[in-house]
């Protein structure tokens, strides 16, 4: 009996010991939830001023696609303020082809005023 | 808003010393008494440390683990319930839940970093602690090294803890009696590694 206690007093005192060692440590402080969604809305806002704000070049103009059939050709079309380049999807009608932009997403196509070249000759 | 029955624990004078003091703490606590709070997880803190150091835990990783342990004490008080058990029981779950995770988790950061090591990835050595060299750290090691998984448990929960056998069992998942003859077992093989040709451990303690 009195080598079990052993053991364990052993144990015991062994663990004390380390426990005295062992640095106090203060309480970690946590920010609550509402402190953490504020910062976080704030981080958030920052990111998105910051996107806002960095000047973006403006994209190269787009290598024109292979010439159009029909007889025309669409060399580039001014969609939502900038120019693309264009393919002929559909017959060319009273001056104005069905077209979408060259990244070939016809679903977007939709009938604008293009400039349409006979080919070869000028506008 | 306190109840009836928690008023009642608050009010009464405590029949049992430090244990009931801390479960008068932690219901005062739940009320919002900010005293209370600091005063109990001060008089909580000692024994999560020695529990954990009983279980096995690194001694370099006790302090965080108790930090965290204290934490999640503190977010769920409300959820500590006097009638249902003692405070260190209580807690003392917690803190063993937390060590297991730990453990896993320690286990999980080796084989990756012996994975990355296999690749050929050089990895920097754990930067020597001041507590690698302290004697007692090495006696902990080698005595705890030697229990199972449950003796480990039980000796740090029910020998070290000083929590009853009840309340053990409780914990674990085990009869009162198992956690006797379990603690029982674990005294013996303690004692014969400390009287034995490796037990100079027990002198440099």
């Amino acid at each position: 009996m009195n080598d079990e206690r052993d053991g364990i007093d052993a144990l015991r005192r062994a663990i004390d010991e380390l426990a005295e060692r062992l640095p106090a440590g203060l309480p970690r402080r946590r920010l609550p939830s509402a402190s953490r969604v504020v910062v976080a809305a704030v981080v958030a806002a920052a990111a998105i001023a910051v996107y806002r704000l960095v000047p973006r070049e403006a994209p190269a103009p787009a290598v024109l696609s292979t010439p159009a059939a029909l007889g025309v050709e669409v060399k580039v079309l001014r969609v939502r303020g900038r120019e693309v380049a264009a393919r002929v999807f559909d017959v060319a009608r009273a001056g104005t082809v069905v077209v979408a932009p060259a990244n070939g997403r016809r679903s977007v196509a939709r009938p604008i005023g293009a400039v349409v070249i006979p080919k070869g000759g000028v506008q | 808003m306190i109840d009836s029955s928690l008023e009642a624990i608050v009010t009464s004078p405590p029949p049992g010393g430090a244990a009931s003091d801390l479960a008068r703490l932690a219901v005062a606590a739940r009320v919002g008494r900010g005293a209370e709070e600091e005063r109990l997880w001060q008089a909580a803190r000692p024994r999560l440390v020695r529990i954990a150091l009983a279980l096995g835990v690194p001694a370099a990783d006790v302090p965080d683990l108790v930090q965290d342990v204290l934490f999640a004490a503190h977010r769920a008080l409300t959820r500590f319930d006097p009638a249902v058990g003692s405070f260190e029981g209580w807690i003392g779950a917690i803190l063993i839940r937390r060590a297991r995770n730990l453990a896993r988790s320690r286990r999980r950061r080796r084989l990756f970093l012996h994975a990355l090591r296999a690749i050929g990835l050089p990895i920097a050595p754990r930067a020597s602690r001041t507590l690698d060299c302290v004697e007692a750290r090495l006696v902990v090691e080698r005595l705890v090294s030697r229990l199972s998984g449950s003796q480990r448990d039980v000796v740090a929960l029910y020998e070290i803890g000083e929590l009853g056998a009840d309340e053990t069992a409780r914990i674990l998942g085990l009869t009162p009696a198992g956690v006797r003859s379990i603690a029982r077992d674990a005294r013996r093989r303690l004692g014969e590694q400390a009287r034995g040709p490796e037990g100079a451990g027990k002198e440099g303690s």
